[in-house]
């Protein structure tokens, strides 16, 4: 078993958070550009 | 100054789970093999769909794969703790608390079968979401823990991507599309048994009573044997129903008669490096069918491509 590092300071389990956070709105925009772009092929084939 | 404080004597306030903690919990090295298989059944399926709607639905396949591995991985938290190749995982590992996996595994599951459903067809999600139920329902809660024959049944779980990817281009079922989830459904047993042979001793603390610890290690190697078996000719039947050439054909009978071969070896021999053998062999074992299957197709296409045009 391979020990994870952990945060040691307050403000190293900040910057984790803040990389947890902005992965959650990659995948949020993501999901945004998904739909857009399904829309516009769904609309340009017609269906 | 608050923020720079040392905070290791909470202990509690360590615990954090990472992007890639969230990411384990989707089971990458599984939905790797779900994308590929699911790629494959997309297309080898006649009929065209828009590249973006293909990569789009491939993305659904796997992210619903994924998700039921979080629900997986939230209901085996107390087994997964107890094994050696599971307990580094986010939950055991006390690093997420079990809601977050489930809530993840749920938000997940209901997003990829609407997408799949929105950019295909409702057969497509249909089966997905059936895919998903199946793992993290039938196998994870009601077979895993109770019966030898989990992983048989379960092994339906895992042999329904390349079903879904036929749905999602042709908005139907055929033949073709069960044989690959026959292939996939044949392999897994003698797969996931060659494993448990070598990892006997954490199934057997875990309690779960997989083959070798329920029926022994000689029953196991009958069964693998078996089952390869099965498996080789079964390789071999889509150049049978026309859906790959002879050359697949040819390719498919020699990994099938070297699956055959390893399964005696370890059947005589019963040493678990040939176990281990056997189980590296089968992952190569199915890679290399669908990867044949894709590759022959594609030649075919582009043969009947220079032929007509």
């Amino acid at each position: 078993m391979t020990e994870r590092p952990q945060p040691t300071t307050a403000g190293e389990m900040q910057k984790m958070r803040r990389s947890r956070n902005l992965a959650l709105l990659g995948a949020i925009v993501l999901l945004v550009v998904l739909f857009y772009a399904l829309t516009i092929v769904r609309v340009g084939s017609g269906s | 100054m608050s923020t720079d404080q040392n905070i290791t004597a909470n202990t509690d306030a360590l615990r954090v789970p990472s992007v890639g903690d969230f990411w384990s919990l989707l089971k990458p090295r599984v939905m790797s093999l779900v994308i590929f298989t699911g790629f494959a059944g997309m297309f080898l399926a006649p009929g065209v769909i828009h590249p973006l709607v293909f990569v789009i639905s491939l993305f659904a396949i796997a992210a619903g794969a994924g998700a039921s591995g979080a629900i997986n991985q939230w209901y085996d938290r107390d087994i997964d703790a107890v094994m050696t190749r599971t307990k580094s995982r986010p939950i055991p590992a006390g690093l997420m608390e079990p809601a977050e996996a489930l809530t993840m595994g749920l938000v997940i599951s209901a997003l990829s079968v609407l997408v799949l459903g929105l950019a295909t067809n409702w057969l497509a999600a249909g089966l997905l979401a059936f895919t998903i139920f199946f793992y993290g329902v039938v196998y994870t809660i009601w077979l895993k823990r109770r019966t030898s024959q989990n992983i048989v049944i379960g092994g339906a779980a895992g042999a329904l991507p390349p079903v879904i990817g036929w749905a999602a281009v042709t908005g139907s079922l055929s033949v073709e599309p069960l044989l690959l989830f026959a292939l996939i459904f044949m392999w897994t047993p003698p797969h996931f048994w060659a494993l448990a042979l070598f990892r006997n001793e954490d199934y057997t603390r875990a309690n779960v009573p997989m083959l070798p610890v329920v029926a022994g290690e000689m029953e196991t190697r009958k069964q693998i044997l078996i089952y390869a078996v099965l498996l080789a000719p079964l390789g071999v039947a889509p150049w049978f129903i026309g859906m790959a050439s002879v050359l697949y054909a040819g390719l498919a009978g020699a990994a099938g008669a070297l699956f055959v071969y390893m399964s005696l070896q370890l059947f005589r021999s019963g040493d678990h490096a040939v176990a281990k053998r056997l189980f590296g062999f089968s992952i190569l074992y199915l890679f290399v069918l669908f990867l044949a299957l894709v590759v022959d197709r594609a030649i075919q296409q582009f043969l009947l491509y220079g032929m007509t045009s």
